[in-house]
């Protein structure tokens, strides 16, 4: 059984190693971009299960990804987690709209994350 | 050193030998050209400083990551405090007396913090107190620069740095109001015991929408040991006495009864008014002869309140008090008190059939009204 595929788009660096690191920890190929640039290039080159997309990162926003990822045929089946210090109710909205399929706001606790996670995974890990 | 003495000899040699006007336009063009070289030579130098302090930060802020990335990575596996005094050796092994490091790690341990909530928040707070970094938090509450005082305040609630306690409180009475509303929330949020003992000598305002936010915070967080808040209702400052009949309430505190009674007589109508409102709330069977006296004293806005009061009190000893306020020629004040009639339930109701038969008109419907 393949082994999901995590991106996780964080310009914060800490953030995105620790992520990463749990991530690994439970099993996961996980890649990581620092910018909405990074992270289209991946999109092309890989086919996630999940992305896990700050609103807030430099070049392209992380709503403008969920958008590309959610209109594309090949990777509209990919679960988006939209990950926000802003919690306001409008951002909130707008990315369910755009199809993200997860929202959790900052701070956020690392166990929950990890769920969360777990739960848009397809298949179980192996 | 003699080429350019020799120059400068030349150069005033031939100014000296120009006419007036010349030599006048002469120098003004020379200092412009000095003044101008200077110019250069303070902007060059000033973005070299700054291109070598962003490297320098830039190298630094690299490091400190890479460090705290391992502590939080390790924080999974090894024994939290074994972890914790190894991130700790490690940040020590850099030049960390420096200032300017001090200040990176400062921002940085603050600056993941406010990603994280749970273990890992737990984990980065102790790691910022075992650097003694909140020194650098009470360098800022002790700084002249009253947004430097703000953001010091805020940054020692996010690391809940109770030790700093003693600090904020001293900013609790600062004339300026931003600083004093952060202060006492901070103190409130940071002291689980004997937060509020600073209401006692407030003399400064609690302003309005400030009240709200420390009614949010107090009735959110949870505290050791909730006090009676009737003990400030004698305080001076109408702001504290409207704060805590408002906290009152919240929290039900019946012990309070007598001194709200007392506050019927407060000069301040807008403290009058809150506690007739309590006074109904808590039913206070007690308040009732205090209400009535009142009523011949207040204007027609608190005369709707006390009659308001009496219909939630309902003891049914102040039937013929209300009755007379039916007959009112202030529509508000006479449909107050038929409402108050009404919630007396059968007694009231009987009075208010008995009332009917010999009202005028006017005050007729008002009955049918309440009584349909």
């Amino acid at each position: 059984m393949p082994i999901p595929k995590i991106l996780v788009i964080e310009d914060e660096e800490l953030v995105r190693k620790v992520v990463e690191f749990r991530l690994k920890k439970e099993g996961y190929d996980v890649y990581q971009a620092k910018d909405g640039g990074e992270a289209l290039e991946l999109i092309e080159q890989h086919q996630f299960d999940v992305i896990l997309v700050d609103i807030m990162i430099p070049y392209v926003g992380g709503l403008e990804i969920t958008q590309k990822v959610k209109s594309n045929p090949k990777t509209a089946s990919t679960q988006i987690i939209v990950v926000s210090a802003n919690g306001l109710e409008n951002v909130i909205l707008e990315a369910f709209a755009l199809g993200a399929d997860d929202f959790i706001a900052k701070p956020f606790n690392l166990p929950e994350l990890m769920m969360r996670v777990k739960k848009h995974i397809k298949q179980p890990v192996g | 050193m003699e080429t350019f003495s020799f120059s400068a000899t030349f150069i005033l040699g031939f100014l000296d030998e120009l006419p007036p006007r010349v030599y006048l336009a002469s120098w003004i063009l020379l200092i412009c050209l000095a003044l101008f070289c200077l110019l250069g030579i303070f902007l060059i130098s000033k973005r070299m400083i700054s291109n070598y302090m962003q490297r320098r930060d830039r190298y630094w802020n690299a490091q400190i990551v890479e460090i705290m990335t391992q502590f939080m990575v390790r924080m999974d596996n090894a024994d939290p405090a074994d972890s914790l005094r190894k991130t700790v050796h490690e940040f020590e092994q850099l030049p960390f007396k420096k200032a300017y490091i001090r200040q990176l790690l400062y921002k940085q341990v603050i600056n993941y913090h406010r990603n994280f909530t749970g273990n890992s928040a737990d984990k980065l707070r102790d790691l910022f107190r075992k650097l003694k970094l909140d020194s650098l938090t009470e360098q800022k509450l002790k700084s002249w620069d009253s947004s430097t005082k703000i953001a010091g305040i805020l940054e020692a609630a996010e690391m809940q740095l109770e030790n700093l306690s003693p600090v904020i409180e001293r900013l609790i009475h600062s004339k300026s109001s931003e600083i004093r509303i952060e202060a006492q929330t901070t103190y409130i949020y940071l002291n689980k015991h004997h937060s509020f003992h600073f209401l006692k000598e407030l003399n400064e305002p609690i302003l309005e929408w400030h009240q709200l936010i420390l009614l949010n915070l107090i009735t959110h967080i949870k505290l050791k040991e909730l006090p009676l808040f009737s003990t400030w209702l004698n305080s001076s400052n109408s702001s504290v006495v409207e704060l805590c009949l408002k906290l009152v309430l919240h929290f039900q505190q019946f012990e309070a009864q007598d001194k709200l009674i007392q506050l019927l007589e407060h000069p301040d109508v807008k403290i009058q008014s809150l506690s007739i409102k309590i006074l109904g709330e808590f039913e206070a069977v007690k308040a009732e002869e205090s209400l009535v006296e009142r009523y011949a004293l207040v204007d027609d806005k608190l005369k709707v309140e006390i009659i308001h009061a009496l219909g939630r009190i309902a003891s049914g000893k102040q039937l013929n008090f209300l009755l007379e306020a039916v007959k009112s020629p202030v529509f508000e004040i006479a449909f107050e008190a038929t409402q108050a009639l009404q919630n007396h339930g059968e007694p009231g109701i009987s009075e208010l059939r008995k009332a009917y038969l010999l009202a005028p008109t006017i005050t007729k419907e008002m009955i049918e009204q309440v009584l349909a």
